[in-house]
């Protein structure tokens, strides 16, 4: 075996065993397994930590995720997304246009940071710290605004992790509509795909997939914000919207096309969608690793008002949206 | 420090360190995908 698969194996087994623990409590109680997934990563965290040989491997559950996703393709009905989907990508639109606008004409009244304004901005608008990394390099912020922006964005994935699925049981929204306004209202791909799935699979596949078609506006606002806020030209290149592009569309889309060609088996379909359920287990634990909630017991005060006052703001306007028009 | 709960700032921190190194994890995730796929459409002919 080569060094870098000694270094991440350690990691990976400690997501399996986590991961396979989470499905076998999920079996036993009849609670949501990846639900159960991310406690135990939370619990893990929080009590004896992650030891120094798992770091690598359990840092990987992005790429786990990410392949989940793509295989997710497999279960997508195209027809489906073609009759939804350009509504979808309206109501995206809208949130990004309305929830950067919010962020900058709240900061600016409630006195938050101006280098962390588009920062926020952008993490809370499209798609949480890939979005403050993707807006900070096109703006070219310093280090310290970037991490500050990006820890306001993980703190509130952890919160909305919690609270947005009790306020989807207490107001009894069908999943479909669900998993729609969990895609547009949350900051990043893991929590909302976790929110839409600890509701029923229908709705975590339509917040999965609202929150990409989101996602895929990152390259747009990164470009928009660095004519904003720089003079080189370069900036505003075609190759630098494609750069910020989340790639995994690409396979999550192949997906989706090939399994609706008809050419794969129903038997096939079936493992094509354990296997990716499996995949977001072993990501869900990592995720409730890296949602800790003793990480952010120091944050500071302004760019969480800011950010609260988006999140209630675009997801109420969300919900009546999604309630209305689908 | 390693192994124990990690400040908000130095975990914030790692993810920025982390994230800003050009990576490939996209492109990596669909050649994952699609050939996990290949495999079971394989093995279930």
């Amino acid at each position: 075996m080569s060094a870098s698969t000694n270094r991440i194996l350690p990691g990976l087994l400690v997501l399996v065993v986590f991961g396979a623990g989470a499905r076998i409590l999920g079996d036993i109680s009849g609670l949501n397994p990846l639900v159960l997934a991310i406690v135990l990563g939370v619990a893990l965290a929080t009590t004896i930590g992650v030891p120094a040989w798992a770091e690598s491997g359990v840092n990987r559950y992005k790429l786990l995720l990410e392949t989940g996703i793509v295989l997710l393709g497999a279960s997508l009905a195209i027809d489906q997304l073609v009759s939804t989907g350009p509504t979808v990508a309206l109501l995206a639109v809208g949130v990004i246009v309305f929830g950067v606008a919010i962020v900058e004409v709240l900061g600016r009244l409630l006195g938050a940071d101006a280098d962390t304004r588009p920062l926020l901005a952008a993490g809370g608008s499209v798609c949480g710290v890939s979005a403050v990394l993707a807006v900070g390099q096109a703006i070219e912020s310093d280090e310290s605004a970037i991490t500050y922006a990006a820890a306001t964005v993980l703190l509130f994935d952890a919160i909305t992790i919690v609270v947005f699925p009790i306020v989807g049981a207490v107001l009894g929204v069908p999943d479909r509509l669900f998993g729609v306004w969990a895609g547009l209202s949350l900051f990043s791909t893991g929590p909302a795909a976790a929110v839409g799935f600890s509701m029923s699979d229908t709705a975590g596949q339509w917040a999965t997939v609202t929150k990409l078609i989101r996602n895929s506006f990152i390259g747009v606002l990164a470009v928009a914000y660095a004519i904003r806020y720089t003079t080189d030209t370069n900036r505003t290149d075609v190759t630098r919207i494609w750069s910020r592009f989340p790639k995994f569309l690409v396979g999550f889309v192949l997906v989706a096309i090939l399994a609706n060609t008809g050419l794969l088996s129903e038997s096939a379909l079936a493992s094509v969608s354990t296997t990716s359920d499996w995949l977001f287990t072993l990501a869900f634990v990592g995720l409730g690793i890296e949602l800790n909630p003793r990480a952010f017991r120091s944050a500071g005060i302004r760019p969480i008002v800011v950010i609260f006052l988006q999140f209630a703001i675009v997801s109420s306007l969300a919900y009546i949206a999604v309630m209305t028009i689908l | 420090m390693k192994g124990l709960p990690l400040s908000r700032i130095e975990r914030a921190r790692q993810v920025v360190r982390e994230r800003l190194i050009p990576d490939d994890r996209g492109w990596r995730a669909t050649l994952l995908g699609l050939g996990i796929l290949l495999l079971i459409a394989t093995v279930s002919l």
